[in-house]
């Protein structure tokens, strides 16, 4: 079983590669696919000297990247959740995460009128995203009954107080500038991607799905239930902190510069799964994979379709659903026993 | 009354005159172009500072522009420069007043807009020697890009009846359109004062109290911080939500009671029908705007409540719709088709269906908005 499992995580890899390299070509300025090629050779200090070259590198380029990371961080947050919790509607804003950024991030656009500090907005949502989680975290560990279900409840409640407060801020924002940005903002979308956004990114998801893909057998473990777990000798507290940090960190860093894309989270690790049953150890590496390429055609066509864009939520939700009822229906159910 | 008669005639005529010495301006040429640049910078470019006081280098002649909100566009053909759109935001291409006052609108790209974001390789590939933006907030990532792409962006926030003034100047100048703007805005200046003058004898006590029905339906309306409230005002109204801060705000049934409007206005964004409203809250049936029939609607073409030049004819429909006495003499279709004849060489009652009376608030009347 074993290694026809390595080799579909394989072919997800090579399905990435392709569809980045697929997506280089697609966009609305129009390079030719010989163009291309030879652009990819400029050398950097070329790259804003030339029309199409400093679109393709500038532009297009890290929206891509950006597209990809933030695929792949949603969708391994989403699995290690769902794993974690040993709950399949579990999604990545489970601990009130999104609504923590969200609420962060309408607070900068408010506050950007008197600080003039360019990545206040993607600083201040990440830092209410962690805020967010903490909080849940801290609620369930100082309440009495079983810790997943009281961390699932207080990750409700922590999100329901940060939704109450987004709408107050919009409620109060200023009907010109600041409430237009807000909803714009909330509508979540790659078009913000430079390369200061792509890079600091990178600093922070990599290393997160580094260590999330080494952890992975742990979350096999956790999923057994805590006692299980602590009979085989897993420190299930620390364990379990250390994983939800480190997926807070993954979610809270894609939604505080995107914005809020729907449905990813919770899908891919359903289709993972379905590929390559429910060891952790193939299921997140897998998620994100294919998260990393479904997010990036979503894009692409976001991009592409027509001349203004799509919003990206509306695609991730209107092709990735029906797919997914697909696999329900073919798929075998085994994965929740 | 037949000195405040012969006041109005004689108001009539200024106004007439005016019109008719703007009558062959339809459509600006590259004439007028600016003073020449500070000895420190390339021939060919100049410097303009824009409405978020920024300073923008902007080639000598701008003849490729591309906007990304629909106020702006509309700014564009209001200085007459519609022919050097290269990029439009969404949907502007089909509004009954673009499509009809400038056709070929139909093969300008459309970039996205504030609302769903802007295609950037899609603007980028339009080509345009400047990029209006919408203020500050939302749009700095926009900015940025556009800078490493070497095309500069003009911020343009007429939000006020001075900084839309601001704006159509500032337009006019930037696209070498300097003479129609100014008439466009002399001419917005004059409708102003024409409509004061005619309601110098309405006193204080019998000034109408409108309640403008907005966006999110008729129970919704606006403040004192929006545009629209500017229109009332200067249409000699009172608005009845003036209180009310934040642009759109939902209102309840029990407030509009207590206010009881003598007239309800829907804005041209309102979608919602008056019968449906009445309907579900029939505690409004008693309001007096409703008993007297007092009920009506924006003309559904030109965007007349935009911040705006063409909103001069809102203001002159608002006011003759809140006292018809003092604009007998005029003939508001005459006026308008005047006003679009002269500045967009077409009849407004050719841009397609329009009801010019607006008189009630129905479902559909609205289906054609832009």
């Amino acid at each position: 079983m074993m290694p026809k499992n390595n080799k579909k995580v394989g072919l997800a890899f090579l399905l990435v590669v392709l569809t980045f390299c697929l997506s280089l070509f697609c966009g609305r300025y129009e390079i030719e696919p010989s163009r291309l090629v030879q652009l990819l050779k400029l050398a950097p200090a070329e790259w804003l000297n030339q029309a199409d070259a400093s679109v393709f590198y500038y532009i297009r380029l890290p929206r891509i990247i950006l597209a990809m990371l933030v695929g792949a961080s949603l969708s391994a947050s989403g699995a290690l959740f769902q794993g974690m919790f040993r709950n399949p509607l579990v999604s990545p804003d489970i601990l009130g995460v999104s609504a923590g950024c969200c609420f962060g991030a309408a607070a900068g656009i408010i506050l950007s009128s008197y600080v003039a500090y360019p990545y206040l907005i993607p600083l201040l949502a990440f830092i209410a995203g962690i805020i967010a989680m903490s909080l849940a975290y801290g609620i369930a560990a100082v309440s009495r009954g079983e810790p997943i279900v009281m961390l699932i409840l207080a990750g409700m409640v922590v999100g329901g107080f940060f939704s109450a407060g987004l709408s107050f801020l919009k409620y109060m924002a200023d009907p010109y500038e600041d409430l237009p940005a807000i909803v714009f903002w909330m509508m979540g979308g790659f078009y913000r991607a430079n390369w200061d956004i792509v890079t600091d990114l990178l600093v922070t998801l990599l290393p997160c799905m580094i260590l999330l893909c080494l952890l992975a057998w742990k979350i096999n473990v956790l999923s057994l239930g805590d006692e299980e777990a602590a009979a085989l000798g897993v420190n299930v507290r620390v364990f379990r902190l250390l994983l939800i940090g480190v997926a807070t960190f993954m979610v809270a860093g894609s939604v505080s510069v995107t914005g809020t894309i729907g449905w990813v989270g919770l899908i891919i690790p359903h289709i993972a799964r379905m590929l390559v049953g429910s060891d952790h150890k193939l299921v997140i590496p897998m998620s994100m994979l294919i998260g990393g390429a479904f997010v990036m055609l979503m894009d692409n066509l976001a991009r592409c379709m027509t001349t203004s864009e799509i919003p990206i939520s509306i695609l991730t939700a209107a092709l990735g659903t029906p797919f997914f009822a697909y696999l329900l229906i073919k798929g075998r159910g085994k994965e929740w026993g | 009354m037949l000195k405040t008669g012969s006041k109005r005639l004689i108001s009539m005529v200024v106004l007439m005159v005016f019109m008719l010495s703007l009558s062959l301006v339809a459509g600006c040429g590259t004439a007028d172009q600016p003073a020449t640049a500070p000895a420190d910078q390339p021939a060919d470019t100049r410097t303009v500072i824009d409405q978020a006081g920024r300073e923008v280098v902007l080639p000598m002649e701008v003849n490729r522009i591309a906007t990304t909100w629909r106020p702006c566009t509309f700014l564009v053909f209001a200085v007459g420069a519609q022919s050097k759109l290269v990029g439009v935001d969404g949907g502007s291409t089909s509004t009954p007043f673009t499509k009809g006052v400038y056709p070929q609108i139909a093969d300008v790209p459309q970039v996205g807009d504030k609302k769903h974001g802007i295609n950037m390789e899609e603007l980028v590939a339009a080509k345009p020697d400047v990029v209006c933006v919408w203020s500050g907030k939302g749009s700095e990532d926009m900015v940025k890009q556009l800078e490493t792409q070497g095309i500069p962006t003009l911020v343009i926030i007429p939000e006020s009846a001075e900084k839309m003034k601001e704006a159509t100047l500032l337009l006019g100048d930037v696209l070498g359109c300097k003479d129609q703007a100014q008439k466009v805005i002399a001419y917005y200046d004059q409708v102003i004062a024409d409509v004061t003058e005619r309601l110098k004898d309405v006193p204080e006590a019998d000034r109408k109290n409108v309640y403008l029905a907005g966006a999110q339906g008729v129970l919704s309306s606006c403040g004192s911080d929006f545009y629209q409230h500017f229109l009332i005002e200067k249409a000699g109204g009172v608005n009845v939500a003036a209180a009310m801060k934040g642009g759109w705000q939902n209102v309840s049934p029990e407030q509009i009671v207590s206010w009881d409007p003598d007239l309800i206005i829907a804005d041209p964004y309102c979608k919602e029908g008056m019968e449906d409203v009445l309907k579900m809250n029939p505690g409004l049936k008693g309001l007096s705007a409703v008993k007297n029939n007092q009920l009506y609607s924006f003309p559904a073409i030109g965007q007349w409540s935009f911040p705006i030049p063409q909103s001069a004819m809102g203001i002159l429909w608002l006011s003759k719709t809140m006292y018809p006495e003092q604009f007998e003499d005029m003939n508001i279709e005459e006026t308008v088709n005047q006003y679009y004849q002269d500045f967009f060489g077409k009849n407004y009652t050719d841009l397609g269906p329009t009801d010019l009376e607006g008189k009630g608030i129905a479902k559909n009347i609205n289906d054609a908005k832009e």
